[in-house]
């Protein structure tokens, strides 16, 4: 792997994303999103590289890190790349942000059943 | 009687006799002293002569000869040869000869000082000149390196940044201040190369799509290029210097064109290699800045640090030094289809490589990311206020999870991690579970 003292950055993150520096603030790195069926021609060589991974994923949904880890690309980049690629119809979320989300507590029940299991 | 009147008539005619004889043999002996105290005269006053004009000679040699050797000595270029008039009576004498001789190995013996002298006074110039010339071009290269250094060392930075803070904002800023530290990066590399000095960045093998980027970073209005994409890659050893080249010539075509114009970057794959080639819709060159910059790029005309003028195009120069230093081609020409500059650059066969090294599988990514635990609890207590403002998310539960709050590069690492477990553990349902879960 790169050490410490090089530069993992050749390309730099504001080319990756063509200036823009905004993402939708409902795309965290957290956030799944999925492949669309949408008209892929034209596309960059980063947005590819993106759809390339759901290409590999079999169908599934991917996390906005996942692909960042995937392609090593700055996780900030990737969430306006995906941005970019949801406003072009290419990737979808499954979940509308802040609709029939299930509340925290009992999300932390959920995972303290997990780990009884575990 | 008659005896005496004989005798003395006999006596004084024998006297006469005697006497005409004596004086007749002195008149002679006269005359031949005569001559030869004439002929003696004539020697002394030709030997006289001799000496006047020797003298003459000498003071010819002495005052106006010589001094004039010495004058042609001192004064470098006053050309006189030896030049004095020979008197008559020294004309094909030994003397005259040997005088000559003289004045000649006089004249030669300065002819030689002098040589000597102009020589060691060139050699001593053309020194202190060379020596000027190495010095400001060290000053340059250590000044420009010393740049670099810290420019580059700004920009891992940066790239650490970005990674680790997760905010709009934080993200905003760090690309606001990594936009000038690259053009800065090439402003100085340019000094770098042209004083002598080597890129000091190392890059490994790199598709000819990400070179173009990674010179698109250095330039302002990177986003009026638009490019094509290759997959072929550009040995490590060479892609510092095409992307520093290939950067200078974007600039170039970006700088010289209308901002509402675009600035295209086409890949033509030959026998013997791949052209890049850069086309603007700017201002055509003239003719004469077309030879000039053709001069330039082609590398004929190769000038020194100290030789760049008033306005250096020190781009320009860089570009043409690498071409030149690593292997690969640099050719302009004017008009172009749209009516600006087409710059060709030209990379071989032995700057490519068949294909782009494999990028890293996601499990092996994710992997180094966890491990950074140092990464998370210097994030954390910078991002509770950025993300507070945005969005209430990250303030739950801080007790019973030692995982920090979702929304940060750590936690999604993390996230990515366990995903990827889970699917290589139950392949029979790929990636479907993590993901089932997140639905409603």
């Amino acid at each position: 792997m790169s050490g410490p003292r090089r530069d993992p950055d050749l390309v730099r993150p504001y080319v990756r994303t063509d200036g823009r520096v905004r993402a939708h603030p409902d795309v965290r790195l957290e956030t799944v999103v999925l492949a669309a069926s949408g008209p892929s021609a034209g596309l960059g060589a980063d947005a590819r590289a993106v759809m390339g991974l759901f290409d590999r994923a079999g169908g599934g949904g991917l996390a906005v890190a996942d692909i960042a880890a995937a392609l090593e690309f700055p996780p900030s980049a990737v969430r306006i790349i995906v941005s970019s690629l949801i406003d072009e119809g290419l990737l979808t979320r499954p979940v509308p942000a802040g609709a029939g989300q299930p509340e925290t507590d009992l999300l932390q029940e959920v995972l303290r059943g997990l780990r009884a299991l575990v | 009687m008659t005896d005496l009147i004989q005798a003395t008539s006999v006596v004084p005619s024998v006297l006469a006799l005697a006497a005409g004889g004596t004086a007749w043999r002195f008149w002679g002996q006269y005359r031949r002293e005569r001559r030869t105290g004439d002929r003696l005269r004539e020697q002394a006053a030709e030997f006289a002569g001799r000496q006047r004009a020797t003298e003459d000679v000498l003071a010819q040699l002495t005052n106006g000869v010589i001094p004039g050797l010495g004058a042609e000595a001192e004064r470098v270029g006053t050309g006189r040869g030896v030049d004095f008039a020979l008197p008559e009576p020294l004309v094909n004498t030994l003397l005259a000869q040997r005088l000559t001789e003289l004045a000649n190995s006089a004249a030669h013996t300065v002819r030689k000082v002098q040589y000597d002298a102009q020589t060691s006074t060139n050699t001593q110039i053309t020194g202190a000149q060379q020596a000027a010339q190495e010095s400001s071009r060290a000053a340059v290269r250590a000044v420009s390196s010393a740049m670099v250094g810290m420019a580059s060392k700004l920009s891992q930075r940066v790239s650490q940044g970005v990674r680790r803070h997760e905010g709009d904002e934080a993200y905003e800023t760090l690309v606001g201040i990594d936009h000038p530290t690259q053009q800065m990066l090439l402003v100085a590399q340019n000094y770098v190369v042209l004083s002598g000095g080597k890129l000091s960045r190392r890059w490994p093998a790199t598709p000819m799509t990400d070179v173009v980027r990674a010179a698109m970073g250095s330039i302002e209005e990177f986003e009026r290029v638009e490019h094509q994409d290759l997959d072929i890659a550009v040995t490590s050893r060479a892609v510092g210097p095409v992307v520093h080249a290939l950067a200078v010539l974007l600039d170039n075509a970006v700088r010289y064109s209308p901002s509402t114009s675009r600035v295209h970057v086409a890949f033509q794959e030959g026998h013997h290699g791949v052209s890049v080639i850069v086309d603007d819709a700017g201002l055509r060159m003239n003719d004469e800045q077309l030879l000039w910059a053709r001069a330039i790029l082609t590398g004929a005309q190769r000038d020194d640090i100290n030789q760049l003028g008033a306005h250096p195009q020190t781009g320009l120069r860089a570009a043409a030094a690498l071409a030149g230093d690593y292997g690969f081609r640099i050719d302009v020409e004017a008009p172009n289809p749209f009516g600006g500059t087409r710059v060709y650059l030209f990379l071989p066969k032995s700057l490519l490589t068949a294909a782009a090294p494999p990028r890293p599988r996601p499990a092996p990514a994710a992997a180094p990311r966890t491990t950074a635990s140092g990464l998370a609890v210097r994030s954390r207590a910078r991002n509770t206020s950025a993300p507070a403002a945005g969005r209430p998310a990250p303030s739950r539960n801080p007790a019973d999870r030692q995982d920090p709050a979702p929304g940060r590069p750590a936690v999604a690492a993390a996230w990515a991690a366990g995903t990827r477990s889970a699917r290589t553990q139950d392949p029979s349902d790929p990636s479907t579970t993590p993901h089932e879960g997140a639905r409603p």
